[in-house]
């Protein structure tokens, strides 16, 4: 059961990055850094806030927490990894000086250090990656979907062994549904785990050699692999129906689009009310954040667990126990948050299209 | 330092990151096929090996040293990597069965072919490099 929720919720925290080094230089311009600014190596500590935070709630008073950046681009965070922890974990201080109780990892920053668990063992306050609420998006998107068709179909799963597709593999068994994960040559601790979930039940965990034996039964894909871009869109064959949670996404849009193939976002959530920041953020981090009503659940989930109180939510790494699924899609439901339309790219579908693909006219 | 060491704590590393058990991981385990890593995995064994033996473990550092020496036109064409390439490979890895270093790879095949012993491997090369004797 979620905790009773506290009178003034915990602050939150979320720690993001520039992808290029031209948001490289923004990132100095907000924060006054003129070495950032030209580009060259900053001599300030690495953590700056670049936004404070304010989220509606359905019940009680705003959470209130804030943007952190760290001057980092992604391929400097991957190959000196151990300074990137470091980085990471003064901007995690940063935000905890600030009051915040609890901090999520955006981007990279979630990927280095054992996805996080680093920067959670020396971190002064909860750390979080958003995984937990990331894998409930996923099969929340998928529920909507099925409840269109009105059967319970298999559904298929690419990505294991990731953090993501491991906690979708185990809400959607915890669910009763049939889930067939794509492996071409399964690893014994793959075949493990699926006869164990399988035994635990109440639904089943088989495997599938290919993706396309998912879509030739006109089952749904869910695609949540860590490293994105396995899928190109140009493959797909006509009725095919993709989720994707990945980030970077996994269908890679080949071609700019087809009308015979769905790809849902697997990954965004509708907050329970609006989101106010002190500064425009969307525009220089709207790629690790989502932009307007609905967010990436990763950026998400540090405002729920702060919201709730619940700070022992948090987590990092690889496994994600089905106890900490379950307490966070509970608490996602009292709180307000939910998937409530099917998207595309950032946008709600038209029912019709859902419908034809739902019925499986389109093929 | 023994090579035991070396041995066991890279095992550990594996064990920690993949969440696998112990038994599962001997000196002939491939990562991806056998232990069911994937590529954020690697990243974690790195950094848990860097972490463990005070070393930096260069990214690509495989690809890198199988390029030493060789023309970059010499060393993949259309994707897939040359005689002369596969050759270097071989020599580099003789831990991996040279018949699976066969023609048809591409550079992004080669963490395919990593065993747990490719990082016992690196780790000892490393270790001696800072002048730390395995033995």
């Amino acid at each position: 059961m979620p905790a009773p929720t506290p009178e003034v919720a915990p602050r939150f925290g979320f720690v993001v990055h520039p992808l290029t080094p031209f948001q490289r230089r923004l990132l100095g311009v907000r924060s006054g850094d003129a070495r950032l600014m030209r580009g060259e190596p900053s001599d300030r500590p690495p953590g700056r806030v670049i936004s404070e935070l304010a989220v509606e709630r359905a019940v009680g008073t705003p959470v209130r927490g804030m943007l952190a950046a760290i001057p980092s681009l992604p391929e400097t965070l991957l190959k000196e990894q151990a300074a990137g922890v470091g980085d990471v974990l003064d901007a995690v201080r940063l935000c905890n000086g600030a009051g915040a109780r609890v901090v999520g990892l955006g981007a990279v920053t979630a990927v280095i250090g054992g996805q996080g668990k680093a920067v959670a063992e020396a971190a002064p306050c909860a750390v979080t990656t958003g995984n937990a609420l990331t894998a409930w998006a996923a099969v929340e998107t998928w529920a909507r979907f099925d409840a269109l068709r009105g059967r319970d179909a298999p559904v298929g799963l690419y990505g294991w062994p990731g953090a993501v597709a491991g906690g979708i593999l185990r809400l959607l068994v915890d669910r009763g549904a049939t889930v067939r994960v794509v492996s071409a040559a399964p690893p014994t601790p793959l075949i493990r785990t699926l006869d164990r979930l399988t035994r635990e039940g109440p639904g089943r965990a088989e495997l599938v050699e290919h993706e396309r034996l998912v879509f030739e039964r006109g089952q749904v894909l869910i695609a949540a692999s860590s490293t994105g871009g396995r899928i190109a869109l140009s493959s797909l064959p006509s009725g095919a129906v993709v989720i994707d949670v990945a980030a970077p996404v996994d269908v890679d849009f080949d071609v700019p689009f087809r009308e015979d193939v769905l790809i849902l976002d697997g990954e965004m959530v509708r907050l329970p009310g609006r989101l106010r920041g002190t500064e425009p953020w969307q525009t220089l981090y709207g790629w690790v954040t989502g932009q307007g009503e609905r967010i990436f659940a990763c950026f998400a989930e540090p405002m729920l667990i702060a919201g709730s109180g619940r700070l022992d939510l948090a987590a990092c790494g690889r496994d994600l126990p089905i106890e900490r699924l379950r307490a966070m899609a509970a608490l996602a439901a009292v709180e307000g948050f939910s998937v409530d339309a099917l998207c595309a790219r950032g946008r709600p579908i038209r029912g019709a299209r859902l419908l034809a693909f739902a019925e499986r006219r389109v093929r | 330092m023994t090579t035991e060491d070396v041995v066991e704590k890279v095992k550990a590393a594996f064990v920690e990151a993949l969440g696998v058990d112990e038994e599962d991981v001997t000196l002939e385990s491939k990562i991806f096929d056998d232990l069911g890593a994937e590529s954020l995995d690697l990243l974690e064994i790195v950094f848990l090996l860097e972490r463990a033996f005070d070393i930096k473990i260069p990214r690509g550092g495989v690809k890198e040293a199988s390029q030493a020496g060789v023309d970059p036109t010499q060393y993949e064409a259309d994707g897939k990597l040359t005689a002369l390439a596969l050759e270097k490979l071989r020599e580099l890895m003789p831990e991996v069965d040279p018949a699976e270093i066969k023609p048809g790879l591409g550079s992004n095949d080669i963490p395919r072919l990593f065993r747990v012993q490719t990082f016992v491997n690196i780790v000892t090369r490393l270790l001696a490099e800072k002048g730390v004797a395995v033995e």
